[in-house]
C-alpha cells in the first residue's frame, strides 16, 4: 500500500470489491479518465473505479508508478541523473515483464487501461491481439479471442471473395 | 440489431466492450490493411465496429498521415495483331499499369491492365488514361475500388484529340508531337487534411501544350459539379512533359515542361495560367506547401525546395 510522502497530493483510488489504493495525483493521472475527473474537481474524496477488481487496480497502479514520467518505481527521481534512452530501455524490459501474464489478465488489463484511457498501458496489452490478428486463420483468431462466428456461411464466403488478397 | 454475445467457456478470456476492442484495433500498423480486413471477417461485431465513420476518424487521427501501401508504373507492351478485311497484320503497342504493393495490400483494380497508363495518383485516388474506352479518363479509388468515367473537355479534347481517332477502331492513327498534356487528380474537400478523403468530391487538372500554334491550354473538373470550367489558354511556346511528376499545392497544379528550366502553373481556383522558371531540375512532388526538385549532377544529388508565395514570388531553398 502507498504510503503518503511530504508534499505530494495524494488520491484515493476504489475497486468495487472494497479495496482502497492510495496513490500520488501525479500516478492516477496516467489515466486520463481520472486526470479528467481531478480537473473537473470530481475526485474530492475517493474515486470508486468500476468493473476493475482490485487485482487487476493494482496491477494497473503498478504500471502507472513505473511510468510516471518524474519518479520510478522506488520513489527515487530518475529523469535528472539518467540518460534517457537508457530510461526508454529499462522501462521496455520492466514492460516485457509486466506483460507476462495469463490471457485472461491481459484481457482485463485491456479493459481497464480502455475504461482508464491509458495510451501506453494499451499498446503494450494489444500486441499479441494483433499479432494473432495478423498471423492466423479466422477459425484461430475466433478461438483464440472466444468470440463467435455469427455471419450466415454465404456472408462469410463473399466477404473472403470480395478481399480474396487478404487471405492469402 | 446486435448478435447475442458469444457464450464463454470457463477458461476463456473475459469478453471486450466495444471501446477495448476498438482500442485493439487502432493499434493495428496502417501499412497492415490485410489485418483489418481479416478482423472484420471475424464476426459481424468487429465487422460493425470497423467500418464505423468514426473508427476510421479516429484511426487516421492515430496514426497521421496514410502510409505508401504500393505504387503505380506504366509498361510498354507490344504484339502483333491481324484484323482489317485485308487481314493487315499491324504491330500494337500500348502501355499496362502495374499496381507494385509495398505492403499488405493487393488491390485487384489494377492488376495488369493494358491500355489504362495511369496518369498520376494523389489523395487516395488514381487517374488513369483510358483512349480505348469511351471515355477519356477512369478515376478510381483502389481501397473502395470506388470509380468515374469522364471524358476531357470539349475545347480540350479537340485540340487533343480530334482528327486522330479512327473512328472504326477507336485508336489513335498516329500521335500529333506538336501536342503534348498532363492530368493531375486531387481532393476537392474543403479543408481536409487529406487523411481520410475516401468518397470525397475531387478534381481534375488538364494542362496541355500545341507546340506549332504556341499555346498552353488548362482546364479543370469537378467532380461535385461534374462539369470542367472551360478551357483557359495561354500564348506560351511550352512543351507539356507527359510523363512529368506533376505536383498540387493547395488549388494550383504544377507541370514540368520538357527540356526547359520552367514549370507551368495552374491556378485551378482563379483560373489562371503561369510559367514559372526553376532550378534545372525534375520536380519531384509536394510536401508542406513547397516544390520539390532535384537533380543528379555529376555524381552528387542535388535537392532543392521551392516556396510559393501568393504574391507569385519563389523563394529557393
Amino acid at each position: 500500500m502507498a504510503t503518503r510522502e511530504a508534499g505530494k497530493k495524494m488520491i484515493m483510488l476504489k475497486s468495487p470489491d472494497g479495496m482502497e489504493f492510495e496513490v500520488e495525483e501525479a500516478v492516477a493521472m496516467e489515466s486520463q479518465t481520472i486526470r479528467k475527473m481531478i480537473e473537473d474537481d470530481c475526485a474530492d474524496t475517493a474515486i470508486l473505479i468500476p468493473n476493475i477488481n482490485s487485482k487487476i487496480l493494482s496491477r494497473v497502479i503498478e504500471y502507472c508508478n513505473k511510468h510516471v514520467p518524474t519518479t520510478g518505481a522506488t520513489g527515487a527521481a530518475a529523469s535528472d541523473t539518467v540518460a534517457p534512452a537508457a530510461l526508454a530501455e529499462d522501462l521496455k524490459i520492466w514492460d516485457a515483464e509486466f506483460i507476462k501474464v495469463n490471457r485472461a489478465t491481459r484481457f482485463n488489463l485491456i479493459q481497464a487501461a480502455s475504461y482508464l484511457n491509458i495510451k501506453g498501458l494499451l499498446d503494450l496489452t494489444s500486441q499479441t491481439t494483433i499479432d494473432t490478428i495478423s498471423d492466423n486463420s479466422l477459425e484461430e483468431i475466433r478461438s483464440f479471442l472466444s468470440t463467435k462466428n455469427d455471419y450466415l456461411p454465404e456472408e462469410e464466403q463473399t466477404i473472403r471473395r470480395e478481399n480474396q488478397w487478404a487471405f492469402q | 440489431m446486435s448478435p447475442p454475445p458469444p457464450q464463454r467457456g470457463r477458461h476463456s478470456p473475459p469478453a471486450l466492450d466495444d471501446d477495448a476492442t476498438s482500442e485493439i484495433f487502432l493499434r493495428i500498423p496502417p501499412d497492415d490493411p490485410k489485418s483489418l480486413v481479416r478482423a472484420a471477417a471475424v464476426c459481424t461485431t468487429w465487422r460493425r465496429i470497423l467500418s464505423d465513420a468514426a473508427f476510421a476518424r479516429g484511426y487516421r487521427a492515430f496514426h497521421g498521415a496514410p502510409p505508401m501501401l504500393g505504387f503505380l508504373h506504366n509498361e510498354n507492351e507490344s504484339h502483333e495483331r491481324s484484323w482489317g478485311r485485308g487481314r493487315r497484320r499491324r504491330h500494337e503497342e500500348y502501355l499496362v499499369s502495374n499496381f507494385v504493393s509495398t505492403a499488405s495490400f493487393r488491390p485487384p483494380a489494377c492488376h495488369e491492365r493494358r491500355h489504362w497508363p495511369s496518369i498520376d495518383s494523389r489523395h487516395g485516388l488514381v487517374l488513369f488514361h483510358t483512349p480505348k474506352r469511351c471515355e477519356d479518363f477512369v478515376i478510381c479509388d483502389l481501397v473502395t475500388y470506388d470509380r468515374w468515367r469522364i471524358k476531357a473537355d470539349t475545347a480540350c479534347r479537340r485540340i487533343i484529340w480530334n482528327g486522330l481517332f479512327d473512328e472504326d477502331w477507336g485508336e489513335c492513327e498516329e500521335e500529333d508531337e506538336d501536342i503534348t498534356w498532363n492530368a493531375a487528380v486531387l481532393c476537392a474537400k474543403d479543408g481536409c487534411d487529406h487523411l481520410y478523403c475516401h468518397g470525397g468530391p475531387f478534381l481534375v487538372a488538364l494542362v496541355g501544350s500545341h507546340k506549332g500554334r504556341q499555346i498552353t491550354f488548362a482546364s479543370v473538373y469537378s467532380s461535385a459539379t461534374r462539369k470542367w470550367s472551360g478551357m483557359i489558354s495561354v500564348k506560351e511556346p511550352n512543351v507539356i512533359e507527359m510523363t512529368g511528376h506533376n505536383a498540387v499545392v493547395g488549388n494550383k497544379a504544377y507541370f514540368p515542361c520538357e527540356q526547359s528550366d520552367s514549370v507551368v502553373e495552374y491556378d485551378m481556383s482563379e483560373q489562371k495560367l503561369l510559367v514559372i522558371r526553376v532550378p534545372f531540375a525534375r520536380l519531384v512532388g509536394a510536401e508542406g506547401g513547397l516544390l520539390l526538385f532535384a537533380t543528379v549532377l555529376k555524381p552528387r544529388l542535388h535537392i532543392w525546395s521551392m516556396e510559393v508565395r501568393p504574391d507569385r514570388t519563389t523563394a529557393l531553398a
